[in-house]
């Protein structure tokens, strides 16, 4: 059965590449496929392995459809949640992140969204605020394609700096030099947008390991 | 040559017939395929890829849970078992089922047809 389970292991690569299955979902076909070859094997014992396996593919349909049935059909959490998570982060750019109230006579209050302090940030150098951006848009192809690389990574990094961002409020100016700043709530949708990104990511890579299965009991 | 059941048909009872399939024990993907085809004389055509979309729905809806296990091959492979809540879905599709097969019967009992 070596020339089999080349045929499976080339298979489960090839899927691993350009479908969104996961480890799991690839098990289960694998086992219905083996089952399937063991079938045409005893149906036809002229058949190679090989020639059974890709019948068994074949009766199996395309896995692309396949594999937007199962995420439609599968457990979303993890999509859900990071379907929040850019959900919380588009409105935090339309909704007001930052106050400036100038103490100064004539006194003055500046209100700006987060699609405002963006801008500032992109073109006045503050790259702290872009780069976190940026780090949100490496979640994108999971949500595309539900695949992304390092996501363990990428939601540890996220979640941190979304929880970082809620605790400190990175470094604005606080009181004194004449004028005040402080944070709206586009700002705390903002980062609480990556610590939902975070959570999706961390939920989508525990579906993402591999089966562990039991031997049955005697 | 009998033609094959409706699509529409197939996939409508597609899940109260995995449901009466677990009720009678656990089982597995392959294994629920080759029920479907023996309890249905052949005249179910579920395609290979058809079945495991429904069984993870069914999953998801919690009417079916899953555990892995190793075989004797020392494969993994996914047994599906009936929870409460399916079984109580199980006996309201029964029901309806019912009722939908006696009034086709009655209509064609009846000369209506």
């Amino acid at each position: 059965m070596c020339e089999l389970d080349r045929e499976i292991r080339r298979w489960r690569r090839q899927e691993m590449r350009r479908s969104s299955l996961s480890p799991r979902e690839l098990d289960e076909l694998e086992d219905h496929l083996r089952a399937r070859v063991e079938l045409e094997l005893e149906l036809d014992a002229r058949l190679t392995p090989a020639r059974a396996f890709a019948i068994a593919r074949d009766g199996l349909g395309e896995t692309s459809v396949l594999s937007r049935e199962f995420a439609r059909a599968g457990a979303v959490r993890w999509r859900r949640a990071l379907g929040y998570g850019w959900a919380l982060f588009a409105l935090s750019f339309l909704l007001p992140a930052l106050r400036f109230e100038f103490t100064h006579e004539p006194v003055q209050v500046l209100s700006l969204t987060g699609y405002e302090v963006f801008w500032a940030a992109v073109t006045e150098g503050g790259f702290r605020h872009a780069l976190c951006n940026l780090a949100m848009l490496l979640t994108l192809p999971a949500l595309w394609r539900g695949r992304v690389r390092g996501g363990r990574w990428l939601a540890g990094g996220i979640g941190l700096m979304g929880l970082y961002l809620l605790a400190t409020g990175l470094s604005l100016p606080r009181g004194g030099g004449g004028f005040s700043a402080s944070l709206q709530v586009g700002y705390l949708v903002w980062a609480a947008s990556f610590v939902c990104a975070a959570v999706g990511l961390w939920l989508r890579a525990r579906e993402w390991v591999p089966t562990t299965a039991e031997r049955p009991e005697a | 040559m009998k033609k094959p059941v409706y699509k529409e048909l197939v996939a409508a009872s597609s899940r109260p017939m995995v449901l009466s399939i677990l009720a009678g024990g656990e089982s597995y993907g392959y294994e629920i395929l080759k029920q479907v085809k023996v309890l249905s004389g052949g005249e179910l055509e579920w395609s290979d890829g058809m079945l495991y979309p429904v069984l993870h729905r069914l999953e998801r809806d919690g009417l079916i849970a899953g555990r892995w296990e190793l075989t004797d091959e020392g494969r993994r492979r996914k047994y599906y078992r009936l929870t409460a809540r399916g079984k109580r879905q199980l006996a309201r599709d029964r029901v309806s089922w019912r009722a939908v097969h006696g009034a086709l019967e009655m209509s064609w009992g009846g000369g209506h047809v």
